[in-house]
């Protein structure tokens, strides 16, 4: 008998600290510091002007790359200017500007491309060179460019307040988290 | 029975196979010289390969070009492809450029664009360690900047000093013309036109010149004996410059 009554007095010990354990301050702290973590899965904006991408989503999710290399070796060297897999109309399509007019960058967070890239720690190079705008808003913004005639812009310089206007700020006005 | 049916199967494959024969034979002699014509008024299907039945070629007439002429091509050219001069002529991008010359024994001055020359044979192609230097096969001489690492090796081999270099991060660059930071660019015969017009397309520094009544640069398939640019280049000649090299460039020049 004693020794069960030994055992109950653990067995109580331990429904104590498991009490104690999940205790509201405990909790609190804990949900604290899983977000301090930037454990947040990418919320990438949809565009809304089609209902299905070429392939379906998890086909696009996983083999969007080597769709892009493909297409990008057929155009350049063979002169293959088919639209399906082209990485104009991929961006025609996701860099819609936001609901406020807005133009997003491809540095931004809130980029189709960046909002996942950043989440995989994946650093592309595409938007080094291709254009990340819809080719309309990529023509009327070199077009406004040309008009006001400012070198300075090309070479990393703001030669003008106006220069800068076009310029989209690089800092991001909304965070990864939507807020 | 058998036998009897194959028999029948037989002649009745081979008759239609010599009607098959014989109509191809009438097409052939009929049809073909529609199909010629065909097919070089029409642009390629955009999931078609370029090929080299087509030699793309640029015909300038020099003594038909003014000075604003002139300057008209380059800022076409900038436009079209969105590079432009920000004051360091030495690190800009220089796609295509105004040469003036002066001939001092009889006083006769030119003004020409000066731009890649697309070679049959060109040296940038050669030297290039990359593959990045290439020649298309329909004759344009491309820079594929995927696989460009910005060597500059091509740039040193070129006679016609083409290929400018991009030293600094750009932005706003336009759909039609990727460019980056570190990679070696020029001419591109407005390729972007070609695939999607193919004969038919203009460059953007002849659209600038051409109007109704002239034509002093024409764009053209120089493998083609029937299109304006092989008519005009049997009739009239033309220089390539250079010659001396052996490169056979796409450009010709008139009046130099």
């Amino acid at each position: 008998m004693q020794h069960s009554a030994k055992l109950i007095s653990i067995g109580k010990l331990f429904l104590l600290a498991l009490f104690i354990g999940f205790s509201p301050a405990t909790i609190a702290t804990e949900t604290e510091s899983s977000s301090l973590g930037n454990v947040v899965t990418p919320q990438p904006v949809m565009p809304t002007n089609a209902e299905q991408c070429v392939e379906p989503t998890e086909v696009m999710r996983r083999e969007h790359m080597n769709y892009l290399f493909d297409q990008r070796d057929k155009t350049v060297i063979s002169g293959i200017r088919t639209k399906k897999y082209s990485l104009t109309g991929c961006i025609d399509c996701h860099a819609q500007p936001a609901a406020d007019g807005k133009i997003v960058r491809a540095e931004e967070p809130e980029y189709f491309c960046t909002a996942c890239h950043l989440y995989a720690a994946v650093k592309i190079d595409c938007f080094e060179c291709h254009s990340d705008k819809p080719s309309a808003a990529a023509q009327q913004i070199s077009q406004s460019l040309n008009n006001l005639n400012l070198a300075g812009i090309y070479s990393g310089r703001a030669a003008s307040p106006a220069a800068s206007a076009i310029q989209q700020p690089l800092t991001p006005q909304v965070d990864i988290n939507g807020n | 029975m058998a036998t009897e049916y194959d028999t029948a199967a037989k002649t009745d494959s081979e008759s239609r196979r010599s009607f098959l024969k014989s109509s191809a034979a009438l097409a052939s002699i009929f049809v073909a010289p529609g199909v010629m014509l065909y097919q070089t008024s029409q642009a390629k299907s955009v999931d078609q390969a370029v090929d080299n039945s087509v030699r793309w070629g640029m015909l300038i007439d020099t003594n038909a070009m003014t000075e604003s002429d002139v300057d008209a091509c380059v800022s076409a050219c900038q436009r079209e492809h969105g590079w432009k001069d920000t004051g360091n002529p030495e690190t800009d991008a220089q796609w295509i450029r105004k040469v003036n010359l002066l001939d001092r024994e009889t006083g006769h001055k030119n003004s020409l664009p000066m731009m890649c020359q697309h070679c049959e044979d060109p040296p940038c192609v050669d030297v290039c360690p990359t593959g990045a230097s290439f020649k298309r096969a329909d004759g344009i001489v491309l820079v594929n900047k995927h696989t460009c690492i910005g060597c500059r090796y091509c740039m040193m081999a070129c006679p016609y000093k083409a290929r400018s270099f991009i030293h600094e991060n750009l932005k706003d660059q336009l759909p039609v013309a990727p460019r980056g930071k570190g990679t070696v660019e020029s001419c591109t015969l407005c390729v972007h036109r070609i695939d999607r017009d193919g004969a038919n397309a203009v460059p953007a520094c002849a659209e600038a010149v051409n109007s109704a009544g002239r034509k002093p640069i024409i764009f053209g398939d120089m493998n083609d004996p029937n299109s304006e640019i092989s008519m005009r280049l049997a009739k009239l000649g033309a220089k390539k410059l250079r010659a001396d090299l052996g490169l056979n460039p796409g450009i010709r020049y008139q009046g130099l």
